[in-house]
C-alpha cells in the first residue's frame, strides 16, 4: 500500500507542477512571453516534431550522443578493468586520475574547437574525453566489487573461466558496469549539447541557443522539456536495469 | 527501614495493553500487563525474545505509548519522555561520536542550558561514581565496550532521577566484561540510591541483580510470575554458582519454556 | 594517502614536465594551436594580467554567491524533505532525476530571463550545485541510526534539537561530500555559462581570445580556471577530513 502512495505522491508533484506552470501564463502571473502557459508549449513542441529542420537537428544530436556513448563506454570500462586488475598500475595512476578528476573539462572545449573545428567529430571527440575520466572509476570499483572469497572457493571447486565469468564476475560486476554506463550517457549528453550550445551548424544546442537569444520561448522551452522528459526517461530506465541487477546479484550470492 | 518510613511506590503500571497493526493483522504484545515498583527496589524483567519486554519499558520510559492502560511514576501518568524523572540506558551505549565522555554525560544537561559549571561539577562526580574519572576526555572510539556502557550508565543518572530504566544493557558484551559489569552496577546502585528496572532475556543475569524477578511470557505479553529473590546484598560472583540462584534459574526456565498456562 | 611521490618529487615532476612542453613546442612537436606553449602563455599574462585579473575577480565573485546560493538551500532542502519517509520517499527521485537532466539546456532560458550578466550564471549555477547537495543531504539524514534519535528523546531533547544537535551532526559527512559535487559543479557551470554568453568573466575571455586564436591567452585562462577548482577542491578535502572522521568514530560505536 506504501508503495502506491509514494508514487501517487510523485504523480501528485508533477500534476502540481503542470498546473501552476499552466496557471502562471494563463492568470498572469507572470508575463506569459517570458513562461508561455504548458499548453502553448507543448502545441510548439507538436510543431517542432513535425518540422524537418527540428528533426534533422534532433537525429545529428541523437547520432553525436550515441557515437560518443558507444565509443567511449567500452573503452573507458576497459581502462578501468585493466588499471582495477593491477595494483601496480593503480598505484601509478590513481593519483593522476584523481587529478584529472578535479579538472573541469568543459573548460577545454575551445581547444576542441581550435583543433577540430564545430563539425560532428568534435563534438563526439569532447563528449568522449569529457566523460571517459569520469567512467574509468567506475570500472575500477567494478574490478573491486567482486568477491575474492567466492572466485577463490570456485576455483577450488574446478569453475573453468568461463563459468567463473558467467556466474562470479559477470552477476558481480553488472551493478557497477550499468551504473558506469549511466553515468557514461548523462556526461556524454551534456557534454554534446553543451558543444552544440557553443558553437554548431546543426543540433538541439544550436537550436535552444538560437531561439533564447530571439526570445522564442515557446519553442525554447518546448525543447527543453523534451530533452528533459527524454533524458530522465532514459535515467529511469537505466536505472531500473542497475537495480534489478544488484538484485539478481544479491539473491545469487 | 523505620516502622514510620512507607516504601513509596515509584511505579505503577495498571492493566497496559499494547497492541500493534490495525484490524486483522493486529497482534497484542502487551496484554493486561501490572506491576508497582517501590523506592529503591531492583527490579529485573526476564522473559523469551517477543514477549514484549522491551515494548514495556518502551512505555514505562515515555517513548511509545500504551493502547490502553497506564503508567505512573509518582502518581504522574507518564505518555511522553519524563528526562526528569527517567534514565534510560540502552542496548547499546549510543554516545555521541563527536562528544567526550564528560561532554556525552552533560549531554541532557546541555539541552537543558544548565550552566557550564554546574554541568563540569555533574559530569564529575558521576565519571567517579561509575569509576571513569581519568577517561572524561576520551572519545567513544577511544573508550571499550564496558567503559562506553558506563558512560550511557552515567548519563541515565546524570538528572538524579527517580527510575533508571534498563533495556539489555550488556547484552552486547562478551561474558567476562558482563560480569564486571555486574558488579560495578550493583556498586553504582548502592551508592546512587535509584530504583532501577532491569530488562534481559539472561535468567542468571536477572536473578543475580535483583530484589524481585518479573517472569513474561509470550504471545501475548504478560507477566506470569513474581519471585522474590532471596540472596543477600552485597552480591559476590561466587552467588552465581549457588543452589539458591540456581534453584530460581531452574524455576524461571521451566516458567517460560515449559507448556504455557 | 600513501603516495610514492613526496611533495619535493612531485614538483620536480610538474617542473619537468613543463620544461618538456616548452622544448616540444620550439622544436616544432606540437602545433601550438592546439596544446600553446608556456611560454605563450606567460607572454599573455604579462601582456593582459590585469584584464585576466578583473576576470578572475569576477567569475570569483559568481562562483562564490553561487555556491552560498547552493548550499544553504541544498541542505536546506535536504533536511526537510529527509525529515519525514514519505517525504524523502518522494524527493529522493525527483531530485536524482534533475540529476540525471543536462542542466545547461535551462541557460538560454536563464538568459532570457535574467539578462547576460552575472544573475543569470549565478541563479544557473546555483540550481546545478542545489540538486546534488540536497539529495546527499536527504540521503545523508535518511541513512542515519534512529536509535540516536530515540536516546536524544529519552533525554528530553526538542524535536529541533535532534534534528540539529544530533542528527545534522551524525549526517555531516554525507553532506560534506555532497558540498563537495556540488561545488565543483557550481563553478562548472559558471565557467560554462561565461563561456556561452556573457560580457565578462574568465569563460567570455577564453572564448574570446579562442576566435582571435591566442592560444597563449586561452591557456592561461584555462589554468586560472583550474586553479580555482583546484583550490576549491584543497579546501573542500580539508572539510571533508575533519568531519569525514566523525565516520570512523561511527564505526568503533558497536
Amino acid at each position: 500500500m506504501r508503495r502506491w502512495s509514494v508514487r501517487a505522491g510523485r504523480l501528485l508533484t508533477l500534476a502540481v507542477i503542470a498546473v501552476l506552470w499552466e496557471a502562471a501564463g494563463r492568470l498572469h502571473w507572470v508575463d506569459p512571453d517570458f513562461l508561455p502557459p504548458l499548453s502553448k508549449v507543448l502545441l510548439s513542441l507538436w510543431r517542432l516534431l513535425h518540422d524537418a529542420q527540428f528533426l534533422t537537428d534532433l537525429r545529428v544530436t541523437v547520432a553525436e550522443c550515441l557515437f560518443a556513448f558507444v565509443l567511449v563506454t567500452p573503452l573507458a570500462l576497459g581502462c578501468g578493468f585493466m588499471v582495477g586488475e593491477s595494483r601496480k598500475l593503480e598505484r601509478m595512476l590513481g593519483p593522476a586520475l584523481q587529478i584529472l578528476l578535479t579538472v573541469p573539462k568543459s573548460i577545454f572545449l575551445p581547444v576542441f574547437v581550435l583543433m577540430l573545428g564545430i563539425g560532428f567529430a568534435q563534438k563526439v571527440v569532447y563528449a568522449i574525453v569529457l566523460t571517459f575520466f569520469i567512467v574509468v572509476p567506475t570500472g575500477i570499483a567494478a574490478v573491486h566489487s567482486v568477491p575474492r572469497g567466492l572466485v577463490v572457493a570456485a576455483r577450488a571447486f574446478g569453475a573453468t573461466r568461463a563459468q567463473l565469468y558467467t556466474s562470479i564476475y559477470v552477476p558481480a560486476m553488472a551493478p557497477l558496469v550499468l551504473g558506469g554506463m549511466r553515468l557514461g550517457l548523462i556526461f556524454a549528453v551534456h557534454g554534446v549539447v553543451f558543444a552544440e550550445m557553443y558553437g554548431a551548424e546543426h543540433g538541439i544546442g544550436r537550436d535552444i541557443m538560437l531561439w533564447g537569444e530571439q526570445f522564442q520561448m515557446d519553442y525554447l522551452l518546448a525543447a527543453v522539456l523534451l530533452i528533459v522528459v527524454f533524458t530522465v526517461v532514459l535515467n529511469e530506465l537505466m536505472q531500473l536495469c542497475e537495480n534489478w541487477s544488484r538484485s539478481r546479484f544479491e539473491a545469487a550470492s | 527501614m523505620t516502622a514510620a518510613a512507607v516504601p513509596h511506590e515509584v511505579i505503577a503500571a495498571r492493566a497496559v495493553y499494547k497492541s500493534f497493526g490495525i484490524g486483522a493483522t493486529s497482534f497484542a504484545a502487551l496484554e493486561d500487563v501490572s506491576l508497582s515498583v517501590r523506592e529503591g527496589q531492583f527490579i529485573s524483567i526476564v522473559g523469551p525474545s517477543g514477549c514484549g519486554k522491551s515494548t514495556l519499558l518502551q512505555i514505562i520510559a515515555g517513548l511509545s505509548t500504551a493502547t490502553r492502560g497506564e503508567i505512573l511514576i509518582d502518581g504522574e501518568h507518564i505518555t511522553s519522555p519524563r528526562p526528569d524523572k527517567i534514565g534510560v540506558v540502552f542496548q547499546e551505549p549510543l554516545l555521541l561520536p563527536w562528544k567526550t565522555a564528560a561532554e556525552n554525560i552533560e549531554f541532557p544537561l546541555a539541552l537543558r542550558h544548565e550552566p557550564t559549571a554546574r554541568r563540569r561539577q555533574r559530569s564529575q562526580d558521576l565519571l567517579d561514581l561509575v569509576g571513569l574519572r581519568e577517561s572524561a576526555q576520551l572519545y567513544p572510539h577511544q573508550l571499550s565496550g564496558g567503559m562506553k556502557q558506563r558512560v550511557a550508565i552515567a548519563r541515565g543518572l546524570v538528572r538524579d532521577p527517580r527510575l533508571l530504566l534498563m533495556d539489555e544493557p550488556f547484552a552486547a558484551l562478551d561474558e567476562q566484561t558482563r560480569t564486571r559489569m555486574w558488579s560495578e552496577l550493583l556498586q553504582i546502585w548502592a551508592r546512587s540510591r535509584s530504583t532501577v528496572l532491569f530488562v534481559t532475556h539472561s535468567l542468571i543475569e536477572a536473578v543475580y541483580l535483583a530484589d524481585v524477578v518479573l517472569v513474561m511470557a509470550t504471545r501475548p505479553g504478560r507477566i506470569i510470575e513474581r519471585l522474590p529473590v532471596d540472596l543477600p546484598r552485597p552480591r559476590t560472583p561466587d552467588m552465581v554458582g549457588s543452589e539458591v540462584l540456581g534453584q530460581l534459574r531452574n524455576r524461571i526456565w521451566h516458567l517460560i519454556a515449559g507448556p504455557q498456562p | 594517502m600513501n603516495s610514492p611521490f613526496s611533495l619535493s618529487k612531485r614538483l620536480a615532476i610538474a617542473l619537468a614536465a613543463i620544461a618538456l612542453w616548452e622544448v616540444a613546442y620550439r622544436v616544432g612537436l606540437l602545433n601550438p594551436l592546439i596544446f600553446g606553449a608556456p611560454s605563450l602563455i606567460a607572454g599573455a599574462a604579462i601582456k593582459d594580467g590585469a584584464a585576466f585579473g578583473e576576470a578572475l575577480r569576477f567569475t570569483v565573485g559568481e562562483i562564490l554567491i553561487a555556491t552560498a546560493l547552493a548550499w544553504c538551500c541544498g541542505v536546506a532542502f535536504g533536511v526537510l524533505a529527509g525529515a519525514g519517509a514519505a517525504r524523502s520517499l518522494v524527493a529522493a527521485p525527483i531530485l536524482s532525476a534533475a540529476i540525471a537532466v543536462p542542466l545547461v539546456v535551462f541557460y538560454p532560458v536563464a538568459i532570457a530571463w535574467l539578462g547576460i550578466g552575472a544573475l543569470s550564471k549565478i541563479a544557473y549555477a546555483a540550481a546545478a550545485g542545489f540538486f546534488p547537495i540536497a539529495l546527499a543531504t536527504l540521503l545523508g539524514i535518511r541513512s542515519i541510526d534512529a536509535r540516536y534519535s530515540e536516546m536524544a528523546r529519552s533525554v528530553g531533547a526538542s524535536r529541533t534539537q535532534i534534528l540539529t544537535q544530533v542528527e545534522m551532526r551524525l549526517a555531516l559527512p554525507a553532506i560534506v561530500s555532497g558540498l563537495r559535487i556540488g561545488t565543483s559543479l557550481a563553478i562548472i557551470s559558471v565557467v560554462q555559462g561565461e563561456m556561452l554568453t556573457s560580457t565578462d568573466g574568465l569563460g567570455f575571455l577564453i572564448s574570446y581570445h579562442r576566435a582571435l586564436f591566442n592560444v597563449g591567452h586561452v591557456y592561461f585562462g584555462i589554468a586560472l580556471v583550474i586553479v580555482i577548482a583546484a583550490v576549491s577542491n584543497i579546501a573542500l578535502s580539508a572539510l571533508e577530513r575533519r568531519f569525514g572522521r566523525v565516520r570512523m568514530l561511527e564505526q568503533a560505536m558497536y
